[in-house]
């Protein structure tokens, strides 16, 4: 938290990039985003407010209040259908809140909002021969700051550099990204995410096509992610015990927060039992 | 007998000029733009559109006009109908929105030249294709058609591979998915007409499609992927004239049987298939059972970790015992 605080007072006061990003850049590329979303380390991170989830005519999450706070760890967890994924397109902007608030640093959620935000999709198989290098990949994350018609600077490219050094990938920068294991094209993922410089990390399912070995590999970079770096990060997963142990702060959906609170709170097992139907077994 | 002097030789006549420059217009910008198709699973969409442009070149001689518009407005309109129906309707293929429009159209060209009474020998050429007979005006057009392509295509190249990589991320990163799509088809369509006076509606499919895939075949970079594509359906352009010329037979035959050689040459020598190993295919399955890393690579050349020869040897002298002493 405190961690997390002093980076963003970082990039806000000093206008630049976050330390951990910049100990290589010259200064000419110290200075803020394109279209840079702007950020006051004293809110929170993410706020909600009487907010409904959903698609006109359906909705999926009723009466969402919590507050985020800058640099936490939340996993989510709830059964399919129970709104995890529109949780997460809602902070996205893909799915617009039907109605209530939505704040991201305490400035109103919009398109803009995005740029703060860094998104790892569930993974899908990548053709072994697609003529595309981990770094091309990578480059992709930083597309909506680069703008239509633009081509990537030095910048980009160091911005790329340092996100796949975030994920210790950085020797795998030339490499057809179709040749690399399942863990290690969840992490370009996971990088691609990381090359816009976000503040929240959203990951959906991040190992859902993952063995155990990779997704313990993956769950360690979030962690080293969150505790060296501050990100704020929200995870949807289904692996209601392996979330348990890394989040700091646990999120169990079914068409509402039915719990929110420590994973260690015996009343998470209460809510988990509920939204999964367990107590009919 | 006609020798490649000769043809040489004629290329001072400005018919043979426009005919050669053309076919290697033709073959380079579908060369780009093919890579994309296929990139994009898409290979069967160059065909739906050159067989309805040909509809529209049937009606245009049932109409006695110039063809180009009635060419243009339906090649055009096919994309945008195939785009349209990709984009409401996401269970279906798209080869299935492909196959309707293909079928409709070629019902549509059958229609319009049962009802031109007399025989036209348009027809037979929007069919195959005579470079032979592009006129100065056609020339032109083809050339400010594809500048303007080729414009497009690599001011959104990057944006364009994006949304072929990963759509759902592109949407999410702000870019116009659905009005590059459309751009996209739209190009495609432009494309086809212009090809088609050159190559004719039945072999621009493969110029779209072959080069790209022959390029595919040697390389895993997008960029060298496109030079080669060009490069591939620009050489198949000039030596399938220069056969045409020598042998004298259709433009249209002798590129595409060029470029299906060269593809026929890039399939057996492509390196993707016959990267030699490091080591035995025996030493190789014990090697990827033991190193963590290589375990979903085919090839033991691709995993980082095995590159010193220290590690390599270790592995290949473990001899497939397992190592259960973990740290």
């Amino acid at each position: 938290m405190t961690l997390n605080k002093s980076r963003s007072e970082r990039a806000i006061h000093t206008n630049i990039q976050p330390s951990h990003l910049s100990h290589k850049m010259s200064h000419s590329h110290l200075e803020i985003e394109k279209n840079h979303f702007p950020i006051d380390p004293n809110n929170p991170a993410v706020e909600f407010s009487h907010a409904d989830i959903g698609y006109p005519g359906h909705l999926v999450l009723q009466n969402l209040n919590f507050t985020v706070k800058s640099g936490e760890y939340i996993g989510i967890v709830g059964p399919n259908g129970s709104g995890k994924t529109s949780l997460l397109k809602t902070l996205l902007y893909v799915l617009p809140p039907l109605s209530g608030n939505v704040l991201v640093f305490g400035k109103p959620l919009n398109k803009k909002s995005r740029n703060i935000i860094g998104y790892v999709p569930q993974m899908n198989p990548i053709p072994k021969d697609f003529p595309l290098c981990v770094s091309e990949a990578v480059l992709m994350g930083r597309y909506g700051q680069i703008g239509l018609f633009h081509r990537p600077t030095k910048h980009d490219y160091e911005m790329v550099h340092h996100a796949l050094v975030q994920v210790h990938m950085h020797e795998f920068a030339n490499r057809p990204i179709g040749h690399l294991s399942g863990g290690e094209q969840q992490k370009i993922l996971i990088a691609r995410a990381l090359a816009k410089n976000p503040s929240i990390l959203l990951l959906d399912e991040p190992t859902s096509a993952l063995d155990f070995e990779m997704t313990r590999s993956v769950f360690h970079l979030v962690d080293e992610l969150h505790q060296k770096y501050g990100l704020t990060i929200l995870m949807v997963h289904h692996n209601v015990n392996l979330i348990r142990k890394h989040c700091g702060r646990l999120f169990v959906l079914d068409g509402t927060i039915r719990f929110d609170g420590s994973p260690e709170n015996p009343n998470a097992d209460k809510a988990i039992a509920i939204a999964y139907n367990l107590n009919e077994e | 007998m006609t020798t490649i002097l000769d043809f040489f030789d004629n290329l001072q006549y400005a018919y043979l000029q426009r005919a050669l420059f053309s076919t290697i217009i033709v073959g380079i910008v579908c060369g780009l733009i093919g890579v994309f198709i296929i990139l994009k699973g898409m290979s069967f969409l160059g065909a739906g559109i050159a067989h309805s442009c040909f509809a529209g070149g049937a009606l245009a001689i049932l109409l006695g006009i110039d063809p180009f518009f009635t060419i243009f407005a339906f090649g055009e309109a096919t994309a945008l109908i195939i785009g349209y129906i990709n984009k409401r309707d996401k269970s279906s293929q798209n080869d299935t929105a492909v196959g309707i429009m293909f079928s409709l159209s070629m019902a549509l060209a059958i229609l319009f030249v049962g009802l031109n009474k007399e025989y036209n020998t348009n027809i037979q050429s929007l069919l195959f294709g005579n470079a032979l007979l592009i006129t100065n005006e056609n020339f032109i057009r083809l050339l400010v058609i594809s500048a303007t392509v080729l414009v497009i295509f690599f001011l959104l190249k990057k944006e364009l591979l994006f949304i072929i990589f990963d759509e759902s991320m592109a949407k999410i990163s702000g870019i116009s998915v659905n009005l590059l799509n459309y751009l996209f088809v739209g190009m495609i369509a432009a494309i086809v007409t212009i090809s088609l006076r050159a190559i004719g509606a039945i072999l621009v499919f493969a110029m779209i499609v072959t080069p790209a895939a022959a390029a595919y075949q040697w390389t895993y970079k997008i960029n060298r992927m496109l030079l080669l594509s060009a490069l591939f359906g620009g050489l198949s352009s000039f030596f399938g004239m220069i056969l045409s010329f020598i042998f004298d037979l259709p433009t249209g035959s002798t590129i595409v049987l060029m470029v299906t050689f060269i593809f026929g040459i890039s399939f057996i020598f492509s390196p993707k298939r016959n990267t030699p190993s490091l080591i035995s295919s025996k030493d190789q399955a014990t090697h990827t059972k033991n190193c963590r890393y290589c375990r979903d690579l085919s090839q033991i050349e691709d995993c980082p970790y095995c590159q010193e020869e220290e590690h390599h040897e270790m592995l290949v002298n473990q001899g497939g015992e397992v190592n259960n002493d973990f740290e």
